[in-house]
């Protein structure tokens, strides 16, 4: 795809217990787009977006950011302008304050002084934790590190944000509050998720994934409605996709 | 030392109080002039260092460190400090001291001096922690222009160290769920120790590739916001001046002659 923001290609990657997470995987993602990374568990979704920025560096193929190529001599220009936000929350905080966890990722690209602290408490702000900035991030509650890490990630203001389970362990409410703030974005948005109600409010495409190989990739409303083929690769029909919804009867209610 | 007691003293290091409020490079400063103080005195001296409780001790009060947590803080740092010394009373027979018809010989009062120095600098780490936190300290050495090899190793351990005693936590309530809160047979401690270093050294390589992520390259920058006040140089002009004072002039002599003669 010409004008792609983030292009694989043949993508494979071996984990050195000799696991082959990706076999050959190519795809690409427009600018501002959000694409969808679905399949079962160890589909190979994590290990994707890990080698997309290098974390993992794939054995075959190649990765192109915004028509540059991703190599070690490239990588620390790559990264800043991607950012991924980890399965765990936990795992990306880790600066004593919020203030602190935010400034990193600045602070590491050289910005200081005045632009960071006007930079940082408006990632910050806009994802509605103003206010507690000197709060030690291990203190959060669940969805507010959700908030944090992507405020920590955003206040870079990458042209595309790879996102890696982003709804696990939220309540609805905090669930919600993601979307409709991942939806306000510009950057492109690679989303791994086994949440496919989400993958369906906020992207255009989804990508299914099965052992490491790409196997569809299209409308979300069809793919993921397509029930040979999900149950063919362990998944479901998201609910709001089947045909025939009734409604809920407990269990002990049913007759028989 | 437990998850919980870990937690405790870091919660406790983000609360509010007037030693919370000194700037961290004063406290750092102040409690390594207190240290060396301390270990500056000959090897038989116990009673000139009483005295030097009162620091860590207001220190605590005023900073709302709550005793009980020093104290076992402190009781985890017995072992090592009596193992130091423990010696000493077997190598150095010679009497020295006499309380009423007992004689106390070089080996015991050097034992005793060992324990009250090792309590009393452990003790002011412990609150240094307690009303500071760690990351601020590493950040204070940094300051300080303290190697920066050792201040990134002193922020990655605090963090690794967390990571350690969440996942411990975490298989000791699965372990107790299955098998009863009784202690683990060696065979299967002997496993959970080495699952959870495998677990954890998982954990940090998530850590770590979060750091990478965002530009990490070796050197661990915060942002500048210390300002120092001149309360700060008040505490420490205090803290600097009392050790010295205390060092210099044999303040419990002195005392001990005024009102037993």
């Amino acid at each position: 795809m010409s004008g792609a923001i983030v292009e694989a290609r043949g993508l494979s990657y071996t984990y050195p217990d000799g696991t082959v997470a990706l076999e050959e995987v190519s795809f690409s993602v427009a600018p501002g787009e959000a694409v969808a990374l679905v399949g079962p568990s160890g589909a190979g979704k994590s290990t994707l977006l890990h080698c997309l920025i290098w974390l993992l560096q794939p054995q075959k193929g190649e990765v192109l950011i915004a028509g540059r190529q991703v190599s070690k001599k490239t990588l620390k220009d790559v990264r800043a302008q991607v950012g991924l936000i980890f399965q765990n929350p936990d795992d990306q905080l880790f600066m004593p304050t919020l203030y602190d966890d935010v400034a990193f990722g600045p602070l590491n690209r050289g910005i200081e002084g005045e632009e960071l602290d006007k930079r940082v408490r408006k990632a910050i702000a806009d994802r509605g934790l103003a206010g507690m900035e000197d709060k030690f991030p291990g203190h959060l509650s669940g969805g507010q590190k959700r908030l944090a890490s992507l405020a920590a990630v955003l206040v870079l203001e990458p042209a595309v944000l790879l996102l890696d389970e982003p709804s696990t362990n939220l309540d609805p409410k905090s669930r919600r509050q993601l979307i409709r703030q991942l939806d306000a974005l510009d950057s492109a948005r690679i989303i791994a998720s086994h949440d496919l109600e989400m993958a369906l409010d906020l992207c255009a495409r989804a990508i299914l994934l099965d052992r490491g190989r790409l196997v569809a990739e299209g409308d979300p409303a069809k793919l993921l409605a397509d029930a040979a083929l999900m149950e063919a690769r362990g998944l479901e029909v998201p609910h709001s996709l089947q045909p025939h919804r009734h409604q809920h009867v407990p269990r002990s209610h049913r007759d028989g | 030392m437990s998850h919980h007691d870990a937690n405790r003293l870091d919660r406790h290091a983000y609360i509010d109080s007037v030693i919370h409020r000194l700037d961290p490079r004063a406290k750092v400063v102040a409690t390594f002039v207190f240290i060396m103080t301390v270990v500056s005195y000959p090897k038989y001296a116990v009673a000139p260092l009483i005295p030097f409780v009162f620091f860590p001790m207001i220190m605590a009060i005023m900073g709302f460190v709550p005793m009980g947590l020093l104290l076992r803080r402190l009781l985890i740092a017995s072992p090592f400090i009596v193992f130091i010394g423990i010696f000493n009373p077997l190598l150095d027979r010679m009497p020295m001291f006499h309380i009423g018809g007992l004689a106390l010989s070089g080996g015991w009062m050097s034992f005793i001096s060992i324990l009250l120095r090792g309590f009393l600098c452990v003790g002011s780490a412990i609150v240094l922690i307690a009303t500071t936190s760690m990351p601020k300290i590493a950040e204070a050495l940094g300051e300080l222009r303290a190697p920066r090899a050792l201040v990134v190793q002193l922020m990655l351990l605090y963090r690794y160290l967390f990571i350690l005693l969440e996942e411990a936590s975490r298989m000791s309530r699965a372990r107790a769920l299955r098998a009863g809160a009784g202690k683990a047979r060696i065979g299967v401690a002997t496993g959970m120790i080495s699952t959870l270093l495998l677990r954890t050294v998982d954990r940090s390589d998530s850590v770590w590739q979060a750091m990478q992520a965002r530009g990490f390259d070796g050197q661990l920058r915060a942002p500048r916001r210390m300002k120092w006040k001149m309360k700060d140089t008040m505490f420490l002009l205090i803290v600097i001046a009392g050790s010295l004072a205390l060092r210099i002039f044999p303040v419990t002599r002195l005392i001990g002659e005024r009102f037993f003669p």
